[in-house]
């Protein structure tokens, strides 16, 4: 396919935005209880498959600010599944996600792509940035819930103290999504067992199988909340 | 940026997220209050009380149907006088908490499951999980 032109990038965008807001309505959705009543599914959601689709896609691609182009798809999807205290809100915190994962990963200190430097290809290196970055992505994503959706929903009032109470329990959870960072990024940077190369597809087989899973990530969604 | 000096900035910053979020995380471990009862206005009631004492009634939020009673009756009950003229701060024992206003309480109710708060108008983030306390702001 040679050198990637605009439409596939856009491809690219609507294809990983759409798996990604699929794993967040699907997985989103799920209800442990029990001793796994607690289990920390934000977390997982943020720290390890968003933060690892953004890092693997930006190791594929190379290309910057497509992931905050990702998070608005996956946010868009979101929009389809009827689950937490506001669909709004959570589509917004995973944009929001995204700005967080572009805000970091510009930084040519912290580039990932084959391009960058030698230093980001240590696993050690890759796993305390994957710590700090799922900490970051996941509270920041948290915490614009918690602003906005008082705001956005009724009472359509937003209370500081309120906000301030809930802030442990955000960074409470942040640990989980700190380690879930610390494993996704190593695996999703240094993942010498895919043999995928976007570049040497050739572009009829990149559009057809980005059609196909693009159309089977809404469809699930959809017939999964509205069938 | 060298390896090494990139490596020990980038694990102190990773070892103090680790050590302060795991720190916040236990401080979500501590009950704020006792989990046995809830503090209404300053009254104690056991949750045993709440569902014994309390006529319980059938409703619907988000397409469920739930039995529970209703916030206001236990307000009332408590003693608080002039209750409609206050707002209410309702706790959780993680120290999750949510403000509400008497029109808000209303149509809010205490459930068994999670002994939680269920406000069908309102959005989920209102649906307190193991309540402690309601008290006035």
């Amino acid at each position: 396919m040679g050198k990637m032109n605009k439409w596939q990038i856009l491809a690219g965008i609507i294809v990983f935005g759409s798996i990604w807001g699929m794993l967040e309505c699907l997985l989103g959705s799920v209800k442990f209880t029990g001793l796994m009543a607690e289990f920390p599914m934000g977390a997982l959601l943020g720290g390890f498959f968003g933060l690892g689709i953004m890092a693997f896609t930006r190791r594929l691609y190379g290309v910057l600010w497509m992931q905050l182009g990702m998070a608005i798809v996956a946010g868009l999807l979101r929009f389809w599944a009827p689950i937490g205290a506001c669909v709004v809100c959570s589509a917004l915190a995973i944009m929001a996600e995204g700005l967080v994962f572009e805000l970091i990963f510009n930084r040519p200190v912290f580039n990932i792509t084959a391009s960058g430097g030698r230093d980001l290809r240590n696993p050690w290196t890759l796993a305390f940035l994957g710590i700090i970055a799922g900490f970051a992505i996941y509270t920041v994503g948290y915490m614009f819930t918690q602003v906005f959706t008082p705001i956005v929903a009724p009472p359509h009032i937003f209370t500081p103290a309120n906000f301030v109470a809930v802030l442990p329990l955000i960074l409470g959870r942040g640990f989980f999504a700190a380690l879930f960072g610390g494993l996704a990024l190593p695996v999703a940077v240094l993942a010498k067992h895919i043999h995928l190369n976007i570049n040497e597809m050739p572009g009829k087989h990149y559009f057809a199988i980005a059609t196909a899973v693009t159309a089977f990530a809404w469809i699930s969604v959809l017939a999964y909340f509205h069938l | 940026m060298e390896t090494k000096s990139m490596n020990l900035m980038l694990g102190v910053l990773a070892a103090f997220i680790l050590v302060s979020s795991s720190a916040a995380f236990a401080y979500t471990l501590i009950p704020r209050g006792d989990t046995t009862k809830v503090i209404v206005a300053g009254v104690g009631y056991t949750r045993n009380d709440v569902f014994t004492y309390f006529a319980s009634v059938d409703f619907e939020a988000n397409g469920v149907q739930y039995e529970g009673v209703r916030l206001t009756d236990l307000i009332v009950d408590a003693g608080l006088p002039n209750a409609a003229a206050h707002d209410f701060r309702i706790s959780a024992s993680d120290g999750y908490q949510k403000d509400v206003s008497w029109d808000e309480l209303v149509n809010g109710y205490l459930v068994e499951d999670e002994f939680k708060t269920v406000f069908p108008e309102l959005t989920r983030s209102f649906w307190v999980r193991d309540v402690v306390s309601i008290e006035v702001v």
